[in-house]
């Protein structure tokens, strides 16, 4: 039941046009609306209609008789222990499985309900009061302990969906670190700190491993979650503000002088990416059919010659034009697969593969499996069945079998012969002995 | 005229021992009356038979309803719907893809399409007459209507061996016996119902072609063997028996004209005719189980050519020549050997070679020993399925040994062999029931026609009737005087002194006559008892009965596979155990993984490691299988106990044949060796997934007061792991009793996040973490660090 | 004594004592087998390829052998005595009968 409910919803948010949408701005308190006012300017310009509520409001709602009111959510509220209104973990968590796309910001001082949304989400942030400590590469500005640190920008992720260009200046960032599996696919290593830098709490003197170290520690992680919502949590909430978009970067140890730091470029294309304008494709038609005929067949027969073609298209502003690419793959399988080929474009978002079924009959799939990082996973399965020949589909009147046709048309001729002299031999005999 | 007994169910009929004495001797007005009456008897006790078979193989469609039952019965019901609906040559090219999933089936090439045909052409008739029958009655019905004809097909036969007396006798035994019957009860729809029948007029038909040597009773066996491999893979039977049969009278040195006529004509229309049934493609030529009919074939022709040179030839040309000929005839075994060891001859397929060999299977081949019907036979089914006839079948095969023909060479080899295969598997038992019956009936009619006999001393005087026949058959055919005089001599004199003397009081022959029937009534009754009780269960529907005789109908089956009918979509796609798989395809009209057809050991194997495995190894198979849906019978509710738990084993078993690294068969066993549920139960056990999903919330479940909840009552134990969860798969439907329990399998984007187990984080929770202040009326959150505002007090300012 | 004398003298009999209607028979034997030994010579030649059409004409000729040597059997005087009840008329449709079946299943197989 819950799951109908999460695809109607899902249903409802995906059936509007994309670009923009309605919002949910939880914040800490209503300074950073101020603080952060360049980030929240651009989004409105962009489209998108902002509610901007703090995080322990009582009349906190995300979804209204079974509808979600937003389609995005934003939470600029790294210290909040426990959300107001109907709203928490869960309900957030529901929000992601129904396809909306979530951006948290934390700090040092994140709390509980923080740490247990990005558990869920595949992330941990790291303990309490920690922060991410760099002591080659911190700001000018840094207050001492070496927290406001100096992101190059060769260590963001190579996904221009993503990030965009990777050539802007230095990014500045002060806040906690976040802990992902290297392992898992979905999730999306976006910023990484340098190789010396770690996470750990700055007061206190080091006893134990810090948890993230070097270019392990994340600074900004996403994830596309299966049914292609975004998630992306920031450690620090200073990344988005407005000092961070404007002050110049210098780094306190070689001194280079950047005049304006990157922060404001690499924001933006983030948050489009993570509320769906950027890198977004789907399948919008299948076809499969014999070469020759237009329309696919109830069944495929061994050794047949297939076509088979897919529209891809992307989302660009409001409409879908067509998507350019040259390695979509097609796979044959049953089990395991038989062809697997790259399917050729020819224009207009369509691609097209033409190969001959195996000589092995069964039950199999037209499968497109498409995943790029920073786009949506584009995946697409046509069950076809493929039959052995019928018995009028094999070879007749072999030229290496013409001497035993005409053997066999010789024995029914011989025995003809034969029964007509053998019936009527005695006659003959009859007036010889006479 | 001679006392008629009458009897509760079956008539019992007697004889009319000189009934041909009258035909050739008397040719006034009452030669039609005594061939009339012959034929008017003949007639009746032939009708009685098939009603009275008809009318016992009814109990269940009585008890129930008129349903197939078991599990095969179901893919042959469903392939004849296909062809009634969609014709022959379609049904020829059928491929199922709704069978053995990603594989598919070729339905037309590896079924015996025998069955389906003689539904279909009987369905076809009666629709042209316009008498709509639906098709399921037609096959529901069919073997009853065959066991009638079967009964039949061996009075001839055994009137062509011995007499027509015995013929009916054997006629009605076979008509009810429990041997026959397991295997041919209304809404048994398989193969063993028309095979029966095929075999037993295959072989009349042969009987008759060796006795005649007619080109056309060889042709006419020859299209009966063709009908008989349509119908059955024990056709096999057929082409070794003969072959054996035709080998032993050339040992026998009794080769005659007629005999080659008849085999060869036989052996070569038969070979071209069983290779037009596609299943059976081109393995006469190729298999070592058609190997001997090929060579008796060959070695038929030599003898016949020695023979017919020999009358030509002198007898030192003829050892030259034999000298030669021995050597060639050595290099062709030879080469046939050299075939087999290199393959090109295939050798003894599995299921054939366990039958000599049988320790072989249970080694190599657990599919074929995991299924009951192979296992060995007891003594006890032996007297279960055929009562006093098993006693009185060696009778009847020293009389044939001692009044031997070339026929009853036939039947002897046909009971000796019979018997070694009835011993070795339990389901061919079925092979050994109709010469049991035709033994079984020479014997009684002997006896019989003995002490009948000898009240009539008039008749007594001209001629026994035996002797009678014997006359007959002398005048019909001269050449039989030959080599039958000496044994006819033999018989004359042992039974004319008998005849002519009163050795035996009319007390003794009334004993022994009223002996003899109350015999043959005990086993009708006991017949009639175990049809009713043992044979007619439709296994698909069970009954239990309370102590007051009350009856409860277990429908778990059908509730189950009607609910998957009903609930999922019409591509899902079932894996369960392969017992049920034509069952689920059958009633569910769904897509199946493996079923009961077993040709791919790999395929099943998967499905095996799948239910061993624990949750996740088994998630992965089933996703790369795409399986949708999970059913598994569970019986500890009610305490059935042809449940997937105690079937578990051989799933290990099959599973561990193939994949040796990652299941063993030990590791479900406890360290003493024993196969538990309850907590003593190995650990692997009790976290695979055919655990799981039996047991899955039945820890919960407390049947009486007295036992303790999770309580399984076919094993009599409580269950060892409780209260689980499962992770990748979901309960969909249980049916009433437990009996049936149908999961659905989560797709991968039901799992949308990689959420991280508390278990598995690496950063601590706080100890103090909050806990949720939160109340249906007052819903307000909480911020760390936030400065509490009260009215009338001035702020506390925390420090940042 | 070779082998040649052996088969000398076979033929000095098989000439005198044979009645004309079984030398027809064994004239048309004769062909059969031939034509019989040409096709397997030929399949060894060239391969089993359409296997069910060599098989279907092989045993085509295989099968007119037997019968023709069937029908020679019960049409010959001499074993009279051993066919009780088969004059050579109805030995003549028994084999025809027979050649209809045979014919009918070999244009099926033949593929």
């Amino acid at each position: 039941m819950r799951f109908i409910n999460k695809c109607l919803c899902f249903v409802a948010i995906f059936g509007a046009a994309n670009a923009g949408g309605p919002t949910l701005v939880l914040l800490d308190n209503l300074a950073i609306k101020e603080t952060h006012s360049i980030f929240f300017k651009t989004l409105q310009d962009g489209g998108y209609t902002l509610t901007f509520k703090l995080a322990d409001d009582a009349n906190l709602q995300l979804s209204k008789y079974g509808e979600y009111l937003y389609q995005h959510l934003i939470i600029f509220a790294p210290s909040v222990e426990e959300f107001g209104g109907v709203l928490s973990v869960g309900t957030i968590t529901d929000f992601i499985d129904g396809g909306g796309n979530v951006l948290v910001a934390g700090s040092s001082q994140s709390g509980d309900a923080l740490h247990e949304l990005a558990s869920e989400c595949g992330f941990e942030i790291d303990e309490e009061d920690s922060a991410v400590i760099d002591h080659l590469n911190y700001d000018v500005s840094d207050n001492g302990y070496h927290t406001k640190i100096v992101a190059d920008s060769v260590n963001l992720i190579d996904a221009p969906a993503i990030v965009g260009n990777k050539n802007v200046s230095p990014l500045l960032y002060q806040g906690t670190g976040l802990i992902a599996d290297t392992e898992n696919p979905l999730i999306l290593r976006l910023l990484t700190a340098s190789s010396s830098a770690y996470s750990y709490n700055p007061q206190t003197p080091i006893r134990d491993y810090p948890h993230a170290v070097g270019k392990n520690t994340l600074l900004i992680a996403a994830l596309q979650a299966r049914n292609n919502a975004r998630v992306v949590f920031s450690g620090s909430l200073y990344f988005f503000s407005d000092e961070a978009f404007t002050s110049p970067i210098q780094k306190a140890q070689d001194g280079q002088k950047y005049e304006k730091s990157g922060n404001e470029a690499v924001a933006t294309m983030i948050a489009r990416w993570v509320f769906k304008e950027n890198g977004v494709i789907r399948v919008s038609a299948v076809h499969h059919h014999r070469v020759g005929e237009s329309e696919p067949p109830a069944a495929y027969t061994i050794m047949d010659d297939v076509v088979y073609s897919i529209d891809v298209q992307k989302l660009a502003g409001d409409k879908w034009v067509p998507y350019e690419t040259n390695d979509l793959q097609l796979e044959f399988v049953r089990i395991d697969p038989f062809i697997r080929m790259t399917m050729k474009p020819v224009g207009n978002g369509r691609y097209e593969a033409r190969f001959k079924i195996p000589d092995v009959y069964g039950v199999y799939q037209f499968k497109v499996d498409y995943t790029r990082i920073g786009l949506t996973h584009l995946y697409s399965t046509t069950q076809v069945s493929v039959r052995p020949l019928q018995h009028t589909q094999y070879e007749r009147f072999i030229p290496s079998a013409f001497p035993y046709y005409v053997s066999a048309f010789s024995m029914m001729g011989g025995v003809f012969l034969f029964s007509l002299v053998f019936l009527h031999y005695k006659e003959d005999t009859k007036p010889k002995s006479e | 005229m001679l006392p008629n007994k009458t009897s509760v169910i079956n008539t019992r009929k007697d004889m009319f021992p000189d009934k041909k004495s009258t035909s050739k001797q008397m040719k006034t007005s009452t030669l039609t009356n005594a061939a009339g009456l012959n034929s008017l008897i003949t007639f009746t006790v032939l009708l009685l038979a098939w009603i009275s078979g008809f009318a016992s193989r009814l109990f269940a469609v009585i008890r129930f309803e008129s349903i197939i039952h078991e599990f095969d019965p179901w893919f042959n019901y469903r392939a004849t719907a296909y062809m009634v609906q969609h014709g022959f040559y379609n049904f020829l090219n059928w491929f199922d893809e709704r069978a053995w999933y990603p594989l598919g089936r070729i339905v037309g090439g590896t079924v015996y399409p025998g069955l389906m045909i003689t539904s279909g052409s009987i369905h076809y008739i009666l629709h042209s007459l316009n008498i709509p029958v639906h098709i399921r009655d037609i096959c529901v019905f069919l073997a009853p209507i065959f066991s009638g004809l079967t009964a039949i097909s061996t009075y001839l036969l055994t009137k062509e061996i011995w007499s027509a007396g015995a013929g009916l006798f054997a006629a009605c035994f076979i008509a009810i016996v429990p041997g026959y019957i397991s295997r041919s009860v209304a809404g048994s729809y398989d193969n063993e119902g028309i095979a029966i029948f095929a075999l037993q007029i295959t072989y009349y038909l042969w009987v008759k072609s060796v006795k005649t040597g007619s080109i056309f009773w060889a042709s006419m066996t020859a299209l009966s063997y063709f009908y008989m491999v349509s119908a059955w893979g024990g056709y096999v039977f057929i082409i070794n028996l003969i072959p054996l049969h035709v080998f032993a009278l050339l040992i026998m040195n009794r080769f005659s004209n007629r005999l080659f006529t008849s085999y060869t004509t036989f052996y070569i229309l038969g070979l071209l005719l069983s290779m037009q049934i596609p299943f059976v493609g081109f393995q006469p030529i190729r298999t070592s189980e058609h190997m001997a009919a090929g060579g008796v074939f060959g070695l038929l022709i030599f003898v016949a050519t020695l023979r017919h040179l020999r009358t030509v030839l002198t007898k030192s040309e003829m050892k030259y020549f034999g000298g030669v000929v021995a050597v060639i005839a050595a290099i062709l075994l030879l080469i046939l050997i050299c075939l087999t060891y290199a393959g090109i001859v295939a050798p003894w397929s599995g299921r054939f070679y366990s039958l000599w060999d049988t320790g072989y299977a249970k080694i190599h081949i657990p599919i074929i020993a995991s299924v009951s019907e192979h296992q060995p036979t007891t003594w006890f089914s032996f007297f279960f399925d055929l009562h006093i006839l098993v006693t009185t079948f060696p009778v009847g095969l020293w009389y044939c040994i001692k009044r031997i023909n070339d026929e009853r060479v036939f039947v002897i080899l046909y009971a000796i062999s019979a018997v070694y295969f009835a011993g070795v598997m339990v389901r061919l038992m079925l092979t050994l029931t109709p010469v049991v019956c035709m033994l079984a009936g020479i014997a009684f009619s002997d006896l019989l026609e003995l002490f009948f006999k000898e009240e009539d001393s008039e008749r007594d005087r001209s001629n026994n009737g035996s002797e009678e026949e014997s006359e007959e058959e002398r005048e019909r055919s001269p050449g039989r005087a030959l080599y039958d005089k000496a044994g006819k001599l033999r018989r004359m004199r042992h039974e004319r002194p008998r005849g002519n003397g009163d050795g035996l009081g009319v007390n003794l022959r009334n004993g022994v006559v009223i002996g003899a029937f109350v015999l043959m009534m005990m086993f009708t009754l006991h017949c009639t008892w175990i049809t009713s009780n043992a044979y007619s269960s439709p296994s698909i529907v069970l009954a239990s009965y309370s102590n007051d005789g009350g009856r409860a109908i277990l429908d778990d089956f059908r509730e189950a596979y009607y609910w998957l009918a009903q609930n999922t979509p019409i591509d899902a796609r079932i894996m369960s155990w392969w017992d049920y798989g034509y069952q689920i395809a059958g009633m569910a009209n769904r897509t199946t993984l493996v079923d009961n057809n077993t040709w791919n050991n790999s395929h099943i194997a998967l499905v095996g490691k799948a239910m061993s495995s624990n949750e996740s190894a088994a998630y992965e198979i089933m996703t790369s299988l795409d399986v949708d849906y999970v059913l598994v019978i569970f019986g500890g509710m009610i305490g059935y106990s042809g449940d997937d738990v105690n079937k578990f084993l051989w799933m290990v078993r099959i599973a561990e044949g193939e994949h040796p690294q990652d299941i063993r068969e030990s590791d479900y066993f406890t360290e003493r060796g024993e196969f538990r549920v309850d907590s003593e139960g190995s650990p692997t056990l009790l976290n695979s997934l055919m655990y799981k999903l039996s047991y899955y919330r039945f820890g919960e479940v407390k049947i009486d007061y007295r036992s303790p909840s999770g309580y399984d009552r076919t094993r009599n134990a409580e269950i060892g792991n409780k209260n689980f969860q499962l992770t990748y798969l979901e309960e969909a439907y249980t049916t009433e009793h437990w009996l049936v329990r149908i999961y659905r399998v989560k797709k991968p984007n039901e799992f949308n996040r990689p959420s991280i187990p508390i278990s598995k984080r690496i950063v601590a929770r706080n100890a103090n973490s909050y806990v949720s202040k939160k109340t249906p009326r007052r819903k307000k959150g909480y911020i760390k660090g936030r400065p509490t505002i009260i009215k009338g007090q001035k702020p506390q300012r925390k420090p940042t | 004594m070779t082998a040649l004398t052996i088969v000398a003298k076979f033929w000095q009999e098989y000439t005198k004592n044979t009645p004309k209607k079984l030398k027809i028979i064994d004239a048309y034997l004769l062909y059969v087998f031939l034509t019989g030994v040409i096709e397997f010579v030929y399949c060894c030649l060239v391969g089993t390829f359409p296997f069910n059409s060599f098989l279907s004409g092989f045993i085509s000729s295989v099968s007119c052998f037997v019968l023709g040597v069937c029908l020679r059997l019960q049409v010959n005087p001499q074993n009279k005595n051993q066919f009780h009840g088969i004059s050579p008329e109805r030995g003549f449709a028994d084999f025809i009968f027979a050649h209809i079946i045979l014919h009918i299943v070999v244009m099926n197989f033949i593929g």
